[in-house]
């Protein structure tokens, strides 16, 4: 049934007609009401039609249900109330939105207690956010300003022409009403390069197609009737017919062999061209873009897709058009040779279509299965091996056996079962066809038969010869041997489709953080940055930073302290707009970040993270990444800043050591010293090291720290670290808590403020006077 | 063992130091000490095995999310306790538990659901089924593409149409 009430934000006062009985009864007017809201649930968890009704002096609660009702031959929805509840408005205060596990809340605090306004859904969370904002300033005020533009929008979830759900919110792409015909011509646009080659192809099939067809009237009727029949035109005349038959065959195989050297030519181009465009698209998306997806399915887009694209341009459409031609052209041909005959043979084909159909349906749902299954025995197969250092030392190995075991077994249960149903199932497919052959033969039998015995029950016209009938039964196999690719063909031409709408999900997936189109450039960066009111959530609602302000000059040194998810690697992302912030803007040297071009600001910072990541490869290679034009003499002076060398050359290649994967393994405090060079030989004039260092002793630590300095050249630098230690020689410290800038100043400052700095500061010290102790 | 918590600051809370009633809809927390209550203020309560033990093992929040401490089994509450806790329970881990399975249709990205759950009938669409069903031996929870959990709670007792609807999913 269709929804009796959608909140609109923009309209949120608008009432339905069937909600006007319950709210007269109420002794409220349509007028009255300044924003309504529906939402799912109801105070017992059931799922009921609840209305929050807001006016200036009240805010009602009904819960009912909508029912469907005939009345003067029309149907109408009527709204049953069951349960109501009524609050002064000016009593309300502090209406707050609470996450529950599988559903939400609203409560609001009225005369000192907090109270539930309403219940709903996880789907009616945006509804509810917007309707409490201005529930909120009803209460204050009296009225509200509704939001307009694009606040206003609600994300649309669901196509409005057919209710599929869009895969991607942003991208409002319906797979189902997107027309395939459109997606496979964009594709087609895209393969532009090949059309010429693709023609050929397609001519090749042809020429390859019309031979076959031809081939059976030579090798057959032709050859009884013609050659070996006296009354023959071609009587006796072996060799010329043999050799048009072999001038045939020759021929078709000679179209063929051409065509699968043009095949394989294209093949690799076009496999190679299109692997190129889907990774350059998913190349040039955001940060946020990898994070919500699977790595895994990215991965296998790259590769398979690719595949799968060239797969429907050079061998389905073509052989789909020449098998289908080819079939078309046998059945014409029989039909001119003998109507009974060809019907004959045509008889068993849509039960056979039928037959097939139900067939691949099942074994699709099996192989779905099949392949679930396998895919949980690698997954769980990777994860023993990923595990395996575990494994030995908790002596888990019996355990594994027995896990990995199961997961065998089910996959070969599935698999079993899959080849079973092909066994049992096609077989029969094919004893139908046989039975059309078989009907062909009698068929023709008799006719021939009839014709010798009685000679004037047939007319001319309709005499069946020998030779006819072998004709016969080579064109019916070649109108049956086609069928089974016929309707595999349907859903593998479905798989490429989605391969295509795949490709454009991701070539159309607007970027998150965009380049301005006229980017600002930055002759000389000197380092000052700013935030002004910065805010930022990775999803409505769960705010992790708000109200940020501060502001760093250019060359200090800046400590961020915080607890654990505080959103201080969060600051450091959007510094370097891996993310936008939601809210206010961060500024460099005065230019607003999001006016910079991409390539100044990302020349100007580096990060060093506590997670780092090193590619296949040497060290050298590894830390040239920032710089590859750096020399050596600079790489080796990082290095050594970074404290990298002294493990360096420890290793027997010393520089050029391949690390990464199946190579040398390197600890964590190996590779953050590794990533801290990487951005020494960057020389940004901003250097964020995010807990860059928390993997290292506290000595090496602060040698690092030293050459950093050393290094820094008027550098603007910002320590994001636990350990209060790392942060000793910073000019000012910012505390982050509670989402914003709790406490800032230098450390001193900060220790005499007793704040929370003072707090961790005490605890760090005395733990450590915990340690002097024991080691007395 | 009580000197782990100790050290942690988790405090168990037992009918001895603490007492709970309710303020409005929401339960709320006294500490007990030598010189009477104090009013700690509403919590949130919170399962620590959210599958495997419903009852015990309950971590007790406050509106900011810092942990008051936890109880270490519901019974030992006094019965007004036990009914305060279970009600708000009950509401904050509330899933629809789904009775009859209409059908499940696999389409593009999504399946679409259409089943009577004990609250009333419902239609859901699920982003990656295979990925969206958490296993718990013959028990099964749904998570849809908002993020609604919803709860089968013995697919062994659905009727043979219903199961025969999700068969696909289970192994």
């Amino acid at each position: 049934m269709r929804a009796p009430y959608v909140f609109d934000p923009q309209n949120p006062h608008i009432v339905p007609d069937l909600l006007l009985p319950a709210l007269s009864a109420h002794g409220v007017k349509k007028e009255e009401v300044l924003a309504l809201l529906c939402v799912d649930l109801d105070d017992d968890c059931l799922f009921k039609d609840c209305y929050l009704v807001a006016t200036k002096e009240r805010l009602l609660y009904i819960a009912g249900v909508t029912r469907l009702c005939r009345e003067d031959k029309k149907t109408l929805q009527v709204f049953v109330p069951c349960k109501q509840t009524e609050w002064q408005m000016k009593d309300l205060s502090e209406m707050k939105m609470e996450d529950l596990v599988s559903s939400c809340r609203l409560t609001a605090v009225c005369q000192n207690e907090r109270f539930v306004l309403c219940n709903f859904s996880l789907s009616f969370k945006e509804d509810v956010r917007i309707f409490r904002g201005y529930l909120e300033e009803i209460a204050k005020t009296g009225s509200f300003t509704p939001l307009s533009g694009e606040k206003a929008k609600k994300k649309e979830l669901y196509c409005p022409k057919c209710g599929l759900r869009y895969a991607d919110a942003e991208n409002k792409v319906c797979p189902r009403c997107q027309k395939q015909s459109k997606t496979v011509c964009r594709t087609a646009k895209l393969l532009s390069g090949y059309k010429w080659k693709l023609i050929l192809i397609g001519l090749t099939l042809i020429l390859s197609g019309a031979l076959s067809v031809v081939a059976p009237y030579f090798s057959a009727g032709f050859f009884y009737d013609e050659v070996l029949d006296a009354a023959g035109a071609f009587y006796g005349k072996i060799l010329l017919v043999i050799g048009i038959i072999v001038t045939t065959r020759l021929l078709s195989q000679l179209v063929s062999s051409i065509h699968s050297a043009l095949t394989s030519v294209i093949a690799a181009d076009m496999v190679y061209d299109l692997r190129k465009i889907i990774f350059s698209s998913i190349n040039r998306l955001s940060l946020s873009f990898f994070t919500s997806r699977k790595t895994g399915g990215l991965m296998t887009q790259v590769n398979s897709d690719a595949q799968t694209i060239y797969w429907f341009f050079c061998d389905l459409i073509p052989s789909f058009t020449v098998n289908m031609v080819q079939v078309v052209a046998a059945i014409l041909i029989m039909f001119l040779l003998s109507p009974p005959l060809c019907l004959a043979a045509i008889l068993f084909i849509p039960p056979s279509i039928v037959a097939i159909r139900a067939i691949f349906k099942k074994m699709d749902v099996l192989h779905s299965r099949r392949f679930g299954r396998s895919r949980s025995l690698s997954s769980a197969l990777s994860d023993m091996l990923g595990g395996v250092r575990v494994v030995k030392a908790f002596s888990g190995e019996q355990k594994e056996q027995k896990r990995f075991n199961k997961k065998n077994e089910e996959l070969a249960r599935a698999d079993l079962n899959t080849n079973l149903y092909g066994a049992k199932a096609f077989p029969g497919v094919e004893l139908l066809l046989r039975l059309g052959n078989s009907l062909v033969w009698a068929v023709g039998g008799v006719m021939i038969l009839l014709h010798l015995t009685n000679p004037a029950l047939v007319g001319e016209r309709q005499v069946l010869t020998y030779g006819l009938l072998a004709t016969f039964l080579s064109y019916v196999s070649m109108i049956y041997s086609p069928l089974f690719g016929f309707v595999d063909m349907i859903s593998q031409a479905a798989d490429s489709i989605k391969a295509m709408s795949r490709l454009f999900e991701i070539m159309d997936a607007r970027p998150d953080v965009v380049e301005r189109s006229d980017p600002l450039r930055l002759e000389e960066v000197k380092g000052g940055l700013r935030f002004e009111n910065t805010g930022f959530c990775y999803l409505p609602g769960q705010t992790v930073l708000e109200k940020i302000s501060f502001e760093v000059e250019a060359g200090k040194t800046v400590g961020i302290v915080g607890k654990t998810g505080a959103g201080k690697s969060t600051l450091a992302h959007l510094i370097l707009r891996l993310y936008d912030p939601t809210e206010g803007d961060i500024y460099l040297d005065g230019v607003n970040l999001k006016d910079l071009s991409f390539e100044d600001l990302r020349k100007n910072v580096a990060i060093v993270s506590q997670d780092t990541y090193l590619f296949a490869g040497t060290i050298l290679e590894n830390v040239r990444y920032a710089r590859p034009d750096a020399t050596l003499m600079e790489v080796f002076e990082a290095c050594v800043a970074s404290g990298a060398h002294e493990f360096i050359m420890k290793l027997k290649d010393g520089y050029e050591t391949r690390i990464g994967q199946g190579n040398a393994d390197l600890s964590g405090g190996e590779r953050q010293r590794l990533s801290i060079a990487r951005a020494i030989l960057k020389d940004p004039k901003i250097l964020i090291l995010d807990e860059a260092t928390a993997a290292m002793d506290t000595r090496t630590e602060m040698i690092i720290q030293r050459s950093l300095t050393a290094l820094s050249r008027g550098r603007t630098t910002l320590i994001i670290a636990h350990r209060l230690s790392t942060l000793r020689d910073a000019d000012e410290l910012i505390v982050i808590d509670g989402k914003t800038v709790a406490e800032r100043g230098t450390p001193a400052e900060l220790i005499r403020q007793k704040g929370i700095y003072y707090t961790l500061y005490k605890m760090q010290t005395e733990a450590l006077k915990t340690i002097g102790i024991a080691e007395d | 063992m009580n000197s782990v918590f100790e050290i942690a600051g988790v405090t168990p809370l037992t009918v001895e130091n603490t007492r709970i009633a309710l303020e409005g809809d929401f339960p709320v927390l006294y500490q007990k000490s030598e010189n009477g209550e104090e009013r700690v203020g509403v919590f949130k309560t919170q399962r620590a095995f959210p599958f495997e033990k419903e009852e015990e093992f309950l971590v007790l929040l406050s509106e900011e999310g810092k942990e008051l401490g936890f109880i270490r089994k519901l019974s030992d509450r006094t019965d007004e306790e036990i009914a305060i806790l279970q009600k708000d329970l009950a509401r904050r881990y509330f899933m629809p538990r789904i009775k009859k399975i209409h059908k499940v249709k696999e389409q593009f990205a999504f399946s679409y659901w259409k089943v009577d759950t004990e609250s009333g009938p419902l239609e859901f669409s699920v982003r990656d089924t295979y990925k969206s069903l958490i296993h718990l031996g013959a028990r099964i929870i749904v998570t849809d593409a908002d993020g609604n959990r919803y709860d089968i709670p013995d697919y062994h007792t659905l009727d043979k149409a219903s199961r025969k609807q999700i068969d696909l999913y289970l192994w």
